[in-house]
């Protein structure tokens, strides 16, 4: 598979658990980018010939890091899949391109009468952050507000008999705080239109802190808040991310937290990586 | 992939469908237009809340007292048909379609089955209901906007009832906020003062009625820039009377000591021979339908109310040649004892009953005077109020419509109505832990379990309202549903009561 040289280096460089030990034939030695980022101040590569090695491989797995946010809408990260990479997730279905785009679907909205894609772009890049900036569109068709498969959802949304168009555009960010934290900022730009609802734009911000514990494992706190000066909800939670082998597995519990009142519920997502 | 990997993939995509979903619609902020809704009628559907609670509520405490003095909220007597229970009493009272029994476990003659019996009717309660499948509510959740929060919600209302009740409000007033802006009328089911008042006490219920009531102030109080009118509603009550585990019933014992064997079948009752019914033992209610032959229901209502356990037993009557010689009446029997109490008359038509002499009265606590006469007439209305706070409220009406095909479509052919503290033990728990969901009871005739209540800011209330007529007191409720896509059942006609003429003033306090 061949890789941008520069994604590559940041493949490498973001990679604080890697499994190379798990890949074949992997011409870079694990120790080698171990030791490139261990210690609480990371420590950028000026050395040429590590940079070409660097470029040259494959990164050890495009997976140890999750390509979105599990909350949806309103969480999000630096990260992309490289090239040709793809996630097939219950929440998610993600695909990179050239390591430039990652086009992406929510498919569960989607058969939910809410047709869906996003768009995402990096936008910066260096040893410690990574920044990608993301436009998603979301066309809540008649009836999308209660299109639940179990009747025990219910949403305050109402479009019976119109249609909402949500897109949000967010810019995100993952910094590498330490070799086994990171932070995944990211704000958000709510565009709301139809013919029946107040067409407006809703700021937001999201803050995940993400626990990289032991290989494949991470512990994720979440923390958003929605409306900023025209507050409408804070969103809490936290959880869990596996990526082992081809299987990612996330699961989480979040609270959403109004002026009027409050709602509880786990997320749980699983996918293939190809 | 291994299939065990699949099958846990699989699972997992399921159970993440309606999650993701649930998050994405509930995080973004839609307003309405501007102008829109500025009045906004919110309707709360309470389970088992009682008149009585209610009236101790506002005895209590200042802050409630001062709504109903003054303020304004309005308090009537919701009168619960019988059988007091909550499937078939919502399902009258929204007129929703009529549901196969009057719980879950019903005996449907049809294919002359039992349907959901015993544990899978339990568990029925709790699995949720998924489109596509044979899992799903009965029709009248669809009334409500709001009525769970999650597929086990059910489960959670009963494990751990007080989370779930703050679960409930705290998920009715977050949707409630922005649906007001597209709606101008908000429905809600809140089950948890139900299951408070059959597992915990009396004052759990009062308490977490206040805990509503500042709930209501308080979001009304952010919202000024709309006219929120709520008004909360009950099926039924609750007795608050414990029953010990040898005052539960297991009915199939009472039967056979009385010589009516209980089957499963008709097919199986004609088999037998002799004395037989169905018997549908239902949740742990103080009420309990039997279905059996036309020839057998007298019999069979006669012998059970020999019980000790029996207050009474409701079966059709003999039509009394006397007072209807061409048979046009609807004639009903109450026995208790063993022995006929009185059997009435109904004519449609005119919308009256016939009270014959010879009938124990007294021991209906109602009082009639029919002495010097073959039998006296009243019509429904003037009944509904002789006997509103007597101990069995509109007791004609509620025994004979209980026995006609109104909010379920297979009604038993004996109703019983246990004498307190009995009641039907309806589900046996393992490793003795009967003594759950035994604080109170509702589904009988008396007056403790059946005077729910209705409290409104929408407008002026009679001083009771019979289960019937609710949709007709609040319109805009019946409107809501039908833009819900509901079907409304037409009800019963002899139902309506013209309640601008009714006046309890003097015996009720309010």
């Amino acid at each position: 598979m061949m890789l941008m040289p520069s994604l590559a280096l940041v493949a490498l460089t973001f990679t604080p658990t890697p499994n190379s030990e798990s890949t074949p034939g992997a011409p870079l030695q694990p120790k080698a980018i171990e030791l490139a980022w261990q210690g609480d101040e990371a420590t950028p590569h000026t050395d040429v010939a590590v940079r070409t090695e660097a470029a040259e491989v494959e990164p050890d797995n495009p997976f140890d890091h999750a390509a979105n946010g599990i909350y949806p809408l309103w969480e999000n990260n630096g990260h992309l899949l490289p090239h040709r990479r793809a996630l097939i997730g219950s929440s998610n279905v993600l695909f990179g391109i050239g390591g430039v785009v990652q086009l992406g679907v929510a498919p569960t909205s989607l058969v939910m009468r809410t047709p869906n894609f996003q768009l995402k772009v990096p936008l910066y890049r260096d040893d410690r952050v990574l920044l990608a900036g993301q436009l998603g569109t979301y066309v809540l068709m008649p009836g999308a507000d209660s299109a639940f498969a179990s009747s025990r959802y219910t949403s305050r949304i109402y479009n019976p008999d119109h249609t909402i168009v949500v897109a949000p555009l967010s810019v995100a960010a993952t910094i590498k705080v330490a070799s086994w934290l990171q932070l995944h900022p990211s704000v958000t730009a709510l565009g709301v239109f139809g013919s029946k609802v107040r067409s407006e734009v809703t700021p937001g911000a999201f803050v995940t802190a993400e626990l990289l514990a032991l290989e494949n494992h991470s512990l994720l706190l979440h923390g958003g808040e929605i409306g900023m000066w025209d507050h409408d909800q804070y969103i809490f939670g936290a959880s869990y991310r596996l990526n082992w082998q081809w299987l990612e597995a996330r699961a989480g519990y979040f609270y959403r937290i109004s002026p009027d009142g409050m709602q509880g519920q786990p997320l749980v997502s699983a996918g293939l990586l190809l | 992939m291994q299939p065990r990997l699949a099958l846990a993939f699989c699972l997992v995509l399921l159970s993440a469908c309606d999650w993701d979903q649930f998050a994405l619609l509930n995080s973004i902020p839609v307003h309405g237009k501007s102008g829109g809704n500025k009045t906004v009628r919110v309707y709360l559907g309470l389970d088992g809340l009682s008149y009585a609670t209610v009236s101790d509520v506002i005895a209590m405490r200042p802050e409630v007292y001062q709504g109903f003095s003054g303020g304004d909220w309005r308090r009537a007597h919701f009168v619960a048909m019988f059988p007091a229970t909550s499937d078939a009493s919502w399902s009258r009272i929204l007129h929703s379609e009529r549901m196969g029994g009057y719980e879950y476990e019903f005996y449907d003659p049809t294919q002359d089955t039992i349907v959901n019996k015993g544990y899978l009717g339990l568990v029925n309660h709790g699995i949720p209901p998924v489109e596509g499948t044979t899992f799903h509510t009965p029709t009248y959740y669809t009334a409500f906007d709001y009525y769970a929060n999650g597929y086990l919600d059910t489960v959670w209302t009963y494990q751990t009832t007080e989370l779930s009740f703050a679960d409930s409000l705290d998920s009715l007033f977050f949707l409630l906020a922005q649906k007001s802006e597209f709606e101008p009328v908000f429905t809600a089911y809140i089950p948890e003062l139900d299951v408070m008042g059959h597992m915990q006490t009396r004052e759990m219920v009062e308490e977490s009625f206040i805990v509503l009531w500042h709930r209501i102030a308080e979001f009304k109080r952010k919202h000024p820039e709309r006219n929120f009118l709520f008004t909360l509603f009950s099926d039924h009550a609750l007795d608050f009377l414990p029953a010990s585990e040898d005052q539960l019933v297991r009915f199939d014992d009472v039967m056979r000591g009385v010589g009516i064997t209980p089957v499963e079948s008709f097919d199986a009752g004609r088999r037998q021979g002799g004395m037989w019914a169905v018997p549908i033992i239902h949740t742990r209610v103080s009420y309990l339908s039997l279905h059996t032959e036309a020839a057998l229901a007298q019999s069979v209502a006669e012998r059970v109310s020999g019980s000790p356990t029996v207050d009474l037993a409701v079966s059709l009557g003999t039509p009394n040649l006397a007072i209807d010689p061409n048979r046009r009446y609807a004639w009903t029997t109450l026995w208790r004892g063993g022995r006929e109490l009185v059997t009435f008359g109904y004519d449609a038509t005119t919308d009256r009953y016939f009270l014959p002499s010879g009938a124990d009265y007294t021991a209906l606590d109602v009082p009639v005077d029919v002495s010097g006469a073959e039998f006296v007439v009243y019509d429904d209305q003037a009944l509904f109020e002789l006997t509103l706070l007597r101990n069995y409220p509109d007791l004609f009406h509620r025994a004979r419509t209980s026995l006609l095909s109104v909010s379920v479509r297979y009604p038993g052919q004996v109703l019983v109505s246990f004498k307190r503290p009995y009641a039907s033990i309806g589900f046996e728990m393992p490793g003795n832990a009967n003594a759950i969901a035994s604080s109170g009871f509702h589904g009988g005739l008396e007056q403790l379990g059946s005077l729910g209540v209705v409290l409104t800011e929408e407008r002026d209330l009679p001083v009771a309202i019979r289960s019937d007529n609710v949709l007709e007191l609040f319109p805009a409720l019946a409107e809501h549903m039908e833009r819900r896509h509901m079907y409304l059942e037409a009800g019963e006609p002899g139902s309506s009561l013209n309640y601008d003429t009714i006046d309890l003033s003097e015996m009720i306090d309010q």
